[in-house]
């Protein structure tokens, strides 16, 4: 007989032989087992295990296309070589500043467009509609849509800023490091305002409307209920945002990969990117996981921050 | 005062405006390009409006030899399988740790959630390694289950907040009706979840539809590639076809645009609001 209502054991269960017990360990009525091992299986299987391997790999020399070397223990060696190389110190620097710069992109104008759209007008649902639009595209469709925008010759900005008389010849947007590290941040942004602009907007929405109007009420002007009752409503929502946000900017592949492959001269060439390339660029597998595993030790702090804010929140 | 908020009105529709055409500059582009030839692309100044329009670009795109419907093939294999596998282990263990209590539930919501913070890029390396092994590389399964482990995640993660919101009580009353766990699994929990399972299926086919890394890393075989590397194919020696570009990027989208017209409105229906009532 199954128990009635669920997870409460019976009382005679709990002193059943080996046998009953691993009965009830299973049983589909009283215990989570048979729901979880099937997921917990799989991700043990490519998600921890990978992991573990990465970090394991990165203890050891293992260049692909130097057989000759062999694949030997060399222990931290890797990391040391790392933290040696100018290129990955300056990868560190480019990646926190793309972050950075992408992030109060994203945050910044999706808040606006939130606080536009916050509140029912007609009209509203056409703009919301258009507003999607970047986030349907594939990220890497949107990509390449926008290295024909910016391409140095016939691109359409160069078109647009010529007509307008802010240039006087077409600029190689995607061409020269600076104007790379920002057209890349740029599109970035692009892919990520449409998703933070919803979030917030529902962050927005969930401030009763009875608040506003007892506000008005009393005299409050605009200003005043932003920063009274907007404001503090809002923050826990655009604190867990940002950070979440942030851990995706800083793992962007997909908007760099196809604009400039990291380029010119490695101005885009964020921690990724570099990881990236140096297991299938150079093929040195150990250092790659090196690196990645420097990656993951950076995300994981970053996550475990992540849900200290979300449980204080809650 | 109505003229005062009239103003505003007028100021909020002018600065959405204004947002809009910025964000809609590269989908005009794209638009464009689509419908201009190759030959009246490289002009100075570039035009605002294509000269002579057609259709041509998107019938060469499907039928020209560059092989796109089967891209598209690939693409959708490999988004459905994840959408599968992601709602079928991501539903079960989201409904084990909303219905049990036990210890070290938080600890594997918190994994469920931190998962979501990995870059493919960390796993690359040795994923590449056990797919080389397991002789997976060149397969979708390779790329189905890479994709998976990093979906599956998000959808438990979506699913676990879509059934906690469903009252145990209708499980409950169905339990106490004679009903097994398992059978009020299928005839009560099931049925009220299935906007979230839809959710949480569009949710992770649109993210291995996305895919890159995965596919860049273990397919080396143009026939199986999905859209993203198949795009390389109107990229030629010395020449971009941006025409064709813009034209398999806007068919490339249009899946996506229409599933998530789909969840939006279920987002809208909230599904079980009056299922307790009466």
């Amino acid at each position: 007989m199954s128990p009635p209502i669920g997870t409460e054991p019976l009382a005679r269960d709990r002193t059943g032989t080996m046998r009953t017990r691993l009965r009830r360990v299973f049983d589909p009525d009283a215990s989570p087992t048979v729901y979880l091992i099937p997921t917990l299986l799989f991700l043990i299987l490519f998600l921890a295990y990978p992991i573990a391997k990465v970090v394991a790999e990165s203890l050891y020399r293992d260049v692909l296309i130097r057989p000759d070397l062999g694949r030997s223990f060399i222990g931290l060696r890797n990391y040391l070589d790392l933290l040696r190389d100018p290129a990955v110190l300056r990868s560190l620097r480019i990646t926190v500043l793309w972050t950075l710069l992408s992030v109060a992109g994203k945050t910044l104008v999706g808040f606006a467009a939130a606080l536009l759209l916050q509140h029912p007008f007609r009209g509203r649902r056409i703009y919301l509609t258009l507003l999607m639009i970047p986030w349907v595209t594939p990220v890497v469709v949107a990509a390449i849509a926008w290295r024909w925008v910016l391409d140095g010759q016939f691109g359409q900005l160069n078109g647009l800023l010529s007509a307008l008389g802010i240039i006087h010849e077409p600029l190689s947007w995607l061409g020269q490091q600076g104007t790379a590290f920002l057209a890349t941040a740029t599109v970035d942004m692009w892919v990520g305002i449409p998703f933070m602009a919803m979030v917030l907007m529902a962050g927005l929405q969930s401030v009763p409307n009875e608040l506003y109007e007892a506000a008005r009420i009393d005299g409050a002007g605009a200003g005043q209920m932003f920063r009274l009752i907007t404001v503090p409503v809002i923050r826990p929502i655009l604190l867990v945002a940002t950070l979440l946000s942030s851990v995706w900017t800083f793992n962007s592949f997909q908007v760099i990969w196809p604009l400039t492959r990291g380029g010119p001269a490695g101005a885009t060439t964020t921690l990724v990117v570099r990881t990236f390339t140096t297991a299938f660029g150079s093929f040195d597998f150990g250092r790659a996981a090196a690196l990645a595993t420097f990656v993951f030790a950076l995300l994981m702090a970053l996550s475990y921050g992540y849900w200290r804010l979300l449980q204080q929140e809650a | 005062m109505i003229a005062r908020r009239n103003l505003g009105l007028v100021g909020k529709h002018l600065a959405l405006i204004v947002l809009l055409v910025v964000m809609l500059f590269p989908v005009y582009v794209m638009l464009k390009t689509s419908v201009t030839s190759f030959d009246a692309l490289f002009g100075w100044p570039p035009s605002w409006w294509p000269p002579h329009w057609s259709l041509h670009n998107y019938v060469e795109v499907l039928v020209g030899g560059y092989r796109f419907g089967q891209a598209f093939l690939n693409s959708a294999i490999i988004a459905v399988s994840t959408a599968a596998l992601s709602i079928v282990f991501g539903f079960l263990a989201a409904y084990g740790l909303s219905r049990f209590h036990f210890r070290g539930r938080q600890a594997l919501l918190f994994v469920a959630l931190a998962t979501q913070m990995f870059s493919p890029v960390v796993m690359i390396v040795s994923l590449y390694q056990i797919m080389r092994g397991y002789h997976l590389l060149n397969t979708h399964l390779a790329v189905i289950l890479a994709e998976s482990a990093l979906a599956i995640p998000i959808a438990l993660w979506l699913l676990h907040g879509y059934l906690e919101s469903i009252p145990v009580d209708l499980e409950e009353a169905a339990m106490i009706d004679g009903c097994s766990r398992l059978g009020s699994l299928r005839h009560v929990v099931l049925p009220l979840a299935a906007p979230g399972i839809a959710m949480a299926g569009i949710y992770t086919f649109i993210f291995a539809w996305n895919a890159l890394i995965f596919p860049l890393v273990f397919l080396n075989q143009d026939q199986m590639y999905p859209i993203p590397l198949a795009m390389s194919r109107f990229v030629g020696q010395n020449v971009v076809y941006w025409n064709l570009l813009m034209a398999g990027g806007i068919l490339a989208t249009v899946p996506v645009a229409l599933l998530f017209s789909f969840i939006q409105g279920v987002f809208v229906r909230g599904i079980t609001a009056g299922a307790l009532k009466g």
